[in-house]
């Protein structure tokens, strides 16, 4: 009896485990029939180039928060009452999943017509070849840039094909209580603030007020860290101009970047990455609670969700400069594009919609900028007296950032993603002082390079 | 009647050996729709992941073949991979005996038929139905973050100066995870509560009788009564330790610096995150050969450890 019973558990167990490693495997399945289905429907692609009176159903898909799902759904809708045939199918997600979302739809096949891109992807999917050039659309005047100045352009142009069409322009940027800093009575940051000014006044900060200086180092480690290897001079970048080996070669800049990073987390002018790692909205940064008299990293555009959750006057500044410095390490950047799939049955209703989303007066009142300032010089003029006080801000502190930068680098190359973790646990060992930064220096170096390598494959 | 009846049995029976085909058809068909299920959704997978697991495959091209690389790669120059293995080793050495005790002595005190006994039970099987849900996994993060209830109940007693994260401090991360692991002890415990129910209560009587104590009554009657149960929950306990995810993926994302790093999320991380797809695959089935080792393993012990009663007899 013991023993049946024993039989059939251990059966069970075995096929449940089967069953539970399918599981885990399943996900690689869905991915199986790739280019087949890529075939296909490139095949029928060009049969069904409609006319504009056809009804056509086109997927979307962009990441957000909700407010960004509220405006977005809103300006679906009114499209849709100017081009009655055409129906959407909306995905939208958080930022967290969205690539993995992508990455197996790109497998599958099944991307989605019209989709939000980031600077940190778009060359992996456009070397891929999987994103449609708009550059003919843009020279029959389908898609109007006319009012779009080159430099909001080029961040889409890959490989000399326009494969994502910039949503606004923002940039890296570091948000502050001026309230905090009377109270300390210090001084708030000017322009003209240098790493050396920064450390000081986030230390004394700390020390008048007891709350965090910084809730983390400007730019925080990734963006941040190429900020400052920018900072020595035209040549230099975190990865090199091709993508397939680290673009410093003076391992002194890591050192010194992370070891103010390490002094004030010493000082306890910033929390440990402990503390950092568990605010995962706008809604939970130090600022907004009081805990924190900066915010030391996040893109200008957010300053409408931050001060919204602050609900206090909060200022922006830009990252602080260094001494004698070769080229200014601020730059303008695409905060995201639109990319269309190379693949999609309807490329002309996909590229009206893009030229509405980035020309449309009602289109553009309707979003207020959330995605950064608009690209077209028509509607930032129209937009900006009727806009609320946040936006205004932004729109201000692009206006100084455009005095203070240099054009952006070439987009993240493949591997970007791997580097990216081991640049942050590297980070983290120092903050814990598990490994110093001048070792921590040459493992990112050897490691970084070897991934590099292996991608460029 | 019933010898009639018998005759024309084995009358039928030398007939038609094709009765029992029919029948073994018959049974194949009623399993077919989970065969194909099996087929398509596991076989299949499995096997296009072995041939993945030989290819540089990034997900967005077509995959390129490269022979043993992927594996080479693996177990020369991979650091995370052996951390992420001792990590995950780590875990399911800890964590699974843990849980496997817990389970035991939950159902040890449910055994008795008191009143309420039946709601304890069902209370007590909960945490597990919500298993390694992402509900779970992100009230872990609210009770052990550093604004969590713990650290409140901890500084309002005074016992806690500054506050720390648990589940973001590099000593104390990976415990959390334990912890959570042996919270969810209610599949186990409803199997031990089957086993203990089977041990005949004469058993006890007469050791009393006998003057064993309590401590004796477990040892020398529930444990070897128990062992075959021990054994499958054992086994079953194990192949779930190795692939753990979600906790780590919700909770931790393998931070910090990769002290929670499960092995499956390393996988994810290299498939759907690095865009290796190739080598996730590789990560799979070397996954597959250490579970399948582990529970070799444990089988081969079982012939010192667990009691059957009929090799007694």
């Amino acid at each position: 009896m013991r023993k049946k019973l024993l039989a059939f558990l251990l059966v069970t167990a075995l096929l449940l485990t089967f069953t539970l490693v399918g599981c885990s495997n399943n996900s690689d399945s869905s991915q199986n029939n790739d280019s087949s289905n890529d075939k296909s429907t490139n095949g029928t692609s060009d049969s069904s180039k409609g006319t504009s009176d056809q009804k056509v159903t086109l997927r979307i898909t962009w990441w957000g928060s909700q407010t960004r799902h509220d405006q977005t759904l809103e300006v679906l809708k009114s499209f849709q009452e100017k081009y009655p045939n055409v129906t959407f199918e909306p995905e939208y997600t958080a930022w967290d999943g969205y690539w993995e979302k992508i990455a197996t739809e790109a497998a599958a096949g099944s991307l989605p017509d019209i989709w939000q891109q980031d600077y940190q992807y778009i060359k992996q999917y456009a070397d891929k070849g999987l994103l449609l050039d708009m550059k003919p659309y843009s020279d029959s005047g389908k898609l109007d840039l006319s009012n779009v100045d080159e430099n909001s352009i080029v961040g889409g142009m890959i490989n000399n094909k326009l494969v994502g069409i910039n949503l606004g322009n923002n940039s890296l940027c570091m948000v502050y209580d001026p309230e905090i800093f009377k109270q300390a009575g210090v001084s708030e940051p000017t322009p003209e603030l240098t790493w050396e000014d920064y450390i000081n006044m986030v230390k004394t900060l700390h020390e008048k007020t007891g709350i965090y200086g910084d809730e983390n180092i400007p730019g925080n480690y990734f963006h941040g860290f190429a900020h400052y290897i920018r900072q020595h001079g035209e040549q230099y970048d975190i990865y090199s101009e091709d993508g397939t080996k680290l673009g410093y070669d003076n391992d002194k800049w890591y050192e010194e970047f992370f070891s103010m990073e390490l002094d004030l987390v010493k000082a306890g002018a910033i929390p440990l990455p402990e503390v950092r790692n568990e605010i995962k909205s706008v809604e939970e940064s130090l600022i907004v609670s009081k805990k924190s008299a900066m915010l030391g990293a996040t893109n200008s555009n957010q300053i409408i969700a931050i001060q919204k959750a602050a609900n206090r006057p909060l200022k922006m500044a830009l990252l602080p400069k260094a001494k004698d410095q070769a080229r200014e390490g601020q730059y303008v950047k695409p905060s995201m594009f639109f990319s269309i799939t190379q693949y999609t049955k309807y490329p002309d209703q996909a590229i009206d919609f893009v030229n509405y989303f980035i020309n449309d007066m009602d289109a553009n009142k309707i979003m207020m900028a959330e995605r950064g300032v608009p690209i077209s010089s028509q509607i930032r003029e129209t937009l900006k007296p009727s806009l609320p006080d946040a936006q205004k801000q932004m729109f201000d502190y692009m206006d100084i950032v455009l005095e203070n930068s240099s054009p952006i680098g070439p987009p993240q190359p493949a591997g970007h993603a791997e580097i990216d973790k081991l640049l942050k646990s590297l980070e983290e060992q120092i903050c814990y002082q598990q490994i110093t930064p001048a070792a921590a220096a040459v493992k990112f170096r050897e490691e970084a390079n070897k991934i590099l390598s292996q991608n460029a494959q | 009647m019933t010898n009639v009846a018998s005759k024309e049995k084995k009358q039928k029976r030398k007939k038609s050996i094709g009765k029992s085909e029919y029948n073994n058809l018959a049974g194949y068909a009623f399993i077919s729709p989970w065969l194909i299920g099996f087929i398509i959704f596991t076989v299949f997978p499995m096997l296009l992941a072995l041939y993945f697991s030989f290819t540089k495959y990034d997900v967005l091209s077509d995959p390129k073949w490269i022979g043993l690389e992927n594996y080479k790669n693996m177990f020369t120059s991979d650091d995370r991979f052996r951390t992420a293995l001792g990590v995950t080793f780590k875990y399911v050495f800890t964590a699974i005996p843990l849980r496997l005790a817990f389970a035991l002595f939950i159902a040890m005190l449910f055994v008795q038929n008191r009143k309420l006994v039946p709601l304890y039970r069902t209370v007590y099987y909960l945490p597990s139905i919500i298993g390694g849900s992402v509900a779970v996994a992100v009230m872990w993060r609210q009770l052990f973050g550093a604004n969590g209830a713990l650290n409140g109940v901890l500084s309002s007693l005074g016992l806690l100066k500054t506050q720390i994260s648990w589940i973001g401090n590099p000593n104390t991360a990976l415990w959390t995870l334990i912890l959570l692991a042996v919270w969810q002890f209610g599949s186990p415990m409803l199997i031990f509560l089957a086993g203990l129910k089977q041990i005949p209560i004469s058993y006890y009587e007469s050791a009393s009788i006998d003057g064993a104590n309590g401590f004796h009554q477990f040892t020398k009657i529930t444990l070897p009564m128990l062992s075959p149960i021990i054994f499958f929950n054992l086994v079953m306990q194990i192949i779930s330790g190795f692939m753990a995810f979600t906790e780590s993926y919700i909770i931790t994302q393998g931070g910090p610096f990769d002290k929670t790093l499960f092995y499956a999320l390393y996988l994810f991380q290299q498939g759907f995150q690095f865009y290796n797809m190739g080598y996730a695959c590789a990560l799979a089935w070397v996954l597959l050969a250490i579970m399948g080792i582990f529970t070799a393993l444990v089988f081969k012990s079982s012939n010192y450890w667990v009691y059957s009663e009929s090799k007694e007899g």
